[in-house]
């Protein structure tokens, strides 16, 4: 089905976690979650990923691609700039910050093999996202949806492989938090004023940094 | 109770006059007001803001900036625990700018704030500082006063720090919540613990941030860690009392001095009363 104006297999190529941008070696401090038994099955894991998208991505990621890809549609690109440095500033640790220009190079890399039109800047993941979501005409709603789902899909194959838990257990997860994201971009379009924290993630993140074996780059 | 709200604010600006620190431009309104500076041999200017009233409620506002400038070291710190009571409503506001020139050194170093049920808080930091600026910087907050029966049944918080060098945001940090919100109890929140703190440093670098990791593991803060943002040095801990955390960044802050504000450790007196 192709709505009116934009092609929605392109939203789905975008969240899909087949994307070559290496998300799965991203973990955001689950894994120095489960290796100190913060989180040690599916209830806790669960916990840890709604609490993740409803102090950080709703209120920092989501309100942040809101704002970039506004920007970006009025050609104003010292405002995507500005958003990008924003976006930057709100990582709390190097492995996030990492993480987010890492997966933005890839992303951006892609993105000129797929022809979309790219600020000539190095920007982080979450900026470079909102930028192709404009350019495909994919509604803001859908943009915030799909990135907040893939981010959730993420986190629970993260959780999948570290606890470990099963493959059917993690999709129970991923139907759970799903029931959340309706809510998470509602308040995100809402968000006069960006920024949140998840305390005990961003100490896990610090942990992660000097963990002794790990599989996750964060 | 007091009837009516306070406002008051502090303007500060430091330099150095070729011999040491002085106090250049200071003005102020309302119940706010900087101690006779102490210059002990680390060659810093130490200053006390003190702030008469003793505590918050709804309604007060404080505004305080501080402007080193011109080569000056300047550390600044409080007698005493900052308390914020319970209010019907209104918020109790307090701003800080902390504004950090070229060679200068600022080390901010509050006592602690004490949050107690029914406060309703909005605190907003701002550093402005440049690359060739030197600065330490912590902030500590206990949740209620578990010791005396008050679990912080109620009240908010909305608590603001933002860090730009050369005018561009290099950290920005925002913690907002309310009493019964699952970030108070949750592992991925401040997981039921009731007091929670950072501690800026810069200039830093990997070496300054492996040394930091080594006291930490040294000491066996395992609720504390460390991270290199930018340039940044933030360690930042979640602890069941203030106390704990106040002594442990006190011992960090001694061992990290030399590396990052170029004076050698000396402890106010006033923090070991």
């Amino acid at each position: 089905m192709v709505t009116k104006g934009f092609n929605q297999v392109h939203l789905w190529q975008l969240i899909s976690s087949a994307l070559p941008v290496g998300t799965f070696h991203y973990s955001q401090g689950l894994e120095q979650a489960v290796s100190c038994g913060w989180v040690m099955n599916d209830d806790t894991a669960l916990d840890w990923i709604k609490g993740a998208l409803e102090s950080s991505i709703s209120k920092v990621d989501l309100p942040l691609i809101a704002r970039i890809y506004e920007a970006w549609k009025d050609h104003d690109i010292e405002m995507v700039e500005y958003w990008d440095r924003i976006s930057r500033a709100c990582r709390e640790t190097s492995e996030l910050r990492e993480e987010d220009a890492q997966m933005g190079q890839a992303l951006s890399r892609l993105a000129v093999d797929l022809d979309e039109q790219l600020p000539k800047k190095e920007l982080g993941f979450t900026t470079v996202f909102a930028v192709i979501s404009a350019n495909n005409e994919i509604p803001l709603n859908e943009a915030l949806l799909g990135y907040s789902w893939s981010w959730c899909e993420n986190q629970v194959l993260s959780a999948v492989k570290l606890i470990p838990l099963g493959h059917r257990a993690g999709q129970k997860i991923l139907r759970k938090v799903s029931e959340e994201l309706s809510g998470s971009v509602s308040d995100a379009l809402r968000c006069e004023e960006i920024g949140g924290t998840a305390p005990g993630i961003v100490l896990a993140s610090a942990r992660h940094e000097t963990q002794y074996t790990r599989l996750f780059r964060s | 109770m007091k009837s009516r709200a306070w406002r008051a604010n502090l303007d500060l600006r430091f330099r150095y006059d070729g011999v040491r620190t002085i106090i250049d431009r200071r003005k102020h309104f309302g119940p706010l007001r900087i101690q006779k500076p102490f210059y002990p041999p680390d060659g810093a200017c130490h200053a006390y803001i003190l702030h008469p009233p003793g505590g918050l409620a709804g309604g007060d506002e404080l505004e305080i900036s501080v402007e080193v400038e011109n080569q000056a070291s300047v550390l600044i710190t409080t007698p005493a625990s900052s308390k914020f009571y319970r209010s019907k409503g209104p918020l109790t506001r307090v701003s800080n700018k902390l504004f950090v020139g070229d060679d200068c050194s600022l080390e901010w170093l509050p006592q602690d704030t004490v949050l107690f049920g029914g406060s309703h808080l909005a605190q907003s930091t701002v550093i402005n500082a440049t690359p060739q600026s030197r600065f330490l910087v912590w902030e500590i907050s206990s949740i209620g006063r578990p010791a005396s029966g008050d679990n912080y049944e109620s009240g908010d918080l909305d608590q603001f720090f933002q860090i730009y060098i050369d005018g561009k945001p290099r950290l920005i940090e925002r913690q907002r919540w309310s009493a019964g919100d699952s970030i108070l109890s949750s592992a991925w929140g401040l997981n039921g613990k009731t007091a929670f703190g950072s501690l800026y440093g810069f200039p830093a670098n990997v070496e300054v941030l492996r040394y930091s990791r080594e006291i930490l593991n040294k000491d066996g803060f395992t609720q504390i860690a460390a991270t290199l943002i930018d340039g940044i040095l933030v360690i930042r801990g979640i602890t069941m009392d203030a106390v704990e955390l106040k002594n442990a960044f006190i011992s960090i802050w001694c061992q990290l001095r030399r590396l990052i504000a170029q004076l050698h450790p000396s402890p106010p007196r006033i923090w070991a009363t």
